[in-house]
């Protein structure tokens, strides 16, 4: 694996929270989603990432530099939206972006304007003014702007409605699609991003519990739909979040591969039905332990 | 860099401006007046532009852009020493103006040299501050700051200035009577203070979260 992003033992001590020893490679050319609970640490990974504060102990490399001596390089070719974007607010989206473009090497004026013109954002409306969703398609616009290989995105379909979170959502599709660029993004939800994510990790209470391809994760978690009587009581003790329902009941399955025989005759007598199970059940399943 | 460098410098050249204002009234009218207190005002007027310029400033923009925290450090201390000098070289001009044919005109330089050489130090002290601890902190410390200097002047009768200054006036006279190196020397500590602590505030904006 070719690691665009690294970071090592990375951790940031706060008096009541800590994001703890958090170690991962980030490949290059995918969507890499990280998704958690409110108040899990994500935003404070993605700053951490983005070099926005300081990490209390570890470090973190990206494009094989280190922001120590290469910073204004690495920040040159990363586009980072935060969850809350701060600007100059009494003064105009325009002026922030003149202001913005000459720190960038490859500034893309024209990109500019006609991203926040499909975002229907008025250059000279000023910043104080836009509602939150209004700066974070700023914040994009100006992270797509000059030539970026990487993005670092926290919470950007937040505050959205859902044209322009299908308009984000594809726009990041799109960015990655050269095989390149990356993108890396930080989101409470899983609405959307579950479908170009790549690979999935999982934060909670600071730590990075849990890492994986996604499609390896969608392969091994199921819901198993099944009618009353078609599986045995110690099959069903090993499903999770069960429903039971008037006409059938159903439970999420850890690892398919495992029951998968056990399910056979279920199957195919029609009594049984297994399908995909969704992104946030599973990580629900996971955040309580199941 | 050049971009910091502009939206900063406007505090700066504001200040600047009603700094100068009053004093023109004074050197058309004849000698004296406003001039002999304007050397006490310059660390006043220029705590205000590291207020006034770190209340507008967004550095949660500067961090999302490719510049370093050194970068950012060294243009704030580098406007403010330019800053500095301009307030020198307008107190020296005045001055001249002033007093030139005067005895007293020798203290007048060393209070200009005196409370500009103080002053800086004591803006990169307000930096060090904001980025440590905050807006809200630099708030208190600069408005309790120029409280301190500007009630009692005006409480008491302004013909008692001096007395207010009491120490600058003594240091200052101490100067002027000195030799010429000795100001020279005051030039070149400064300098260096003002050159460490510099250093001292780049680890303080690498370090703190407060100024985000």
């Amino acid at each position: 694996m070719n690691a665009i992003l690294e970071a090592a033992s990375l951790t940031k001590r706060y008096h009541d929270f800590t994001l703890g020893d958090i170690s991962l490679e980030i490949p290059g050319g995918c969507i890499v989603a990280f998704f958690g609970p409110i108040g899990a640490g994500k935003t404070t990974l993605m700053k951490l990432l983005a070099h926005q504060i300081p990490a209390s102990t570890g470090a973190v490399r990206v494009f094989g530099l280190s922001y120590d001596d290469r910073e204004r390089e690495i920040k040159n070719r990363i586009g980072y939206v935060p969850q809350e974007p701060s600007f100059y607010a009494d003064r105009s989206v325009g002026f922030n972006a003149r202001f913005a473009a000459p720190f960038f090497e490859r500034w893309d004026g024209g990109a500019f304007y006609r991203i926040l013109d499909e975002f229907k954002i008025s250059r000279e409306k000023p910043v104080k003014h836009l509602s939150r969703g209004q700066k974070t398609l700023f914040s994009i616009a100006l992270a797509l702007s000059h030539e970026a290989d990487l993005l670092i995105l926290d919470e950007p379909t937040a505050g959205l409605d859902i044209v322009l979170r299908r308009t984000i959502l594809d726009r990041l599709r799109q960015f990655v699609s050269d095989g390149e660029r990356t993108v890396v993004v930080a989101s409470h939800i899983t609405d959307g991003l579950e479908e170009i994510a790549e690979y999935v990790n999982f934060l909670d209470e600071g730590k990075l519990v849990f890492r994986s391809e996604k499609d390896e994760l969608l392969a091994r978690w199921k819901r198993v739909h099944f009618r009353e009587g078609a599986l045995s009581p110690d099959l069903i003790r090993q499903f999770t979040d069960v429903r039971v329902q008037p006409f059938g009941s159903s439970g999420l399955i850890r690892d398919f591969s495992a029951v998968r025989e056990q399910l056979a005759a279920g199957i195919a007598a029609g009594d049984v039905k297994v399908e995909n199970a969704r992104l946030d059940e599973i990580l629900i399943a996971m955040l309580k332990g199941e | 860099m050049f971009a910091i460098a502009r939206k900063t410098s406007f505090f700066y050249f504001t200040h600047l401006v009603t700094f100068c204002a009053p004093a023109w009234p004074a050197l058309l009218k004849g000698k004296g007046g406003i001039i002999s207190m304007l050397a006490f005002w310059v660390p006043l007027w220029l705590s205000s532009s590291v207020l006034w310029s770190e209340k507008q400033e967004s550095y949660a923009l500067l961090r999302m852009l490719p510049v370093t925290d050194r970068e950012i450090v060294r243009t704030k201390f580098g406007l403010a020493l330019a800053a500095a000098f301009v307030y020198w070289l307008i107190l020296l001009l005045f001055n001249w103006w002033a007093w030139e044919s005067s005895w007293e005109y020798p203290f007048y330089r060393a209070l200009a040299n005196l409370t500009c050489a103080v002053s800086l130090p004591l803006v990169a002290c307000w930096y060090i501050v904001s980025w440590r601890f905050g807006r809200s902190a630099l708030t208190v410390g600069v408005l309790a700051f120029i409280a301190l200097a500007i009630i009692p002047t005006f409480a008491l009768n302004i013909d008692r200035w001096d007395w207010i200054g009491a120490p600058g006036i003594a240091a200052a006279r101490w100067l002027a009577e000195g030799p010429w190196y000795l100001q020279f020397c005051i030039f070149l500590i400064v300098l260096a203070a003002y050159y460490g602590l510099m250093q001292v505030a780049v680890r303080v904006k690498q370090k703190s979260e407060a100024s985000l």
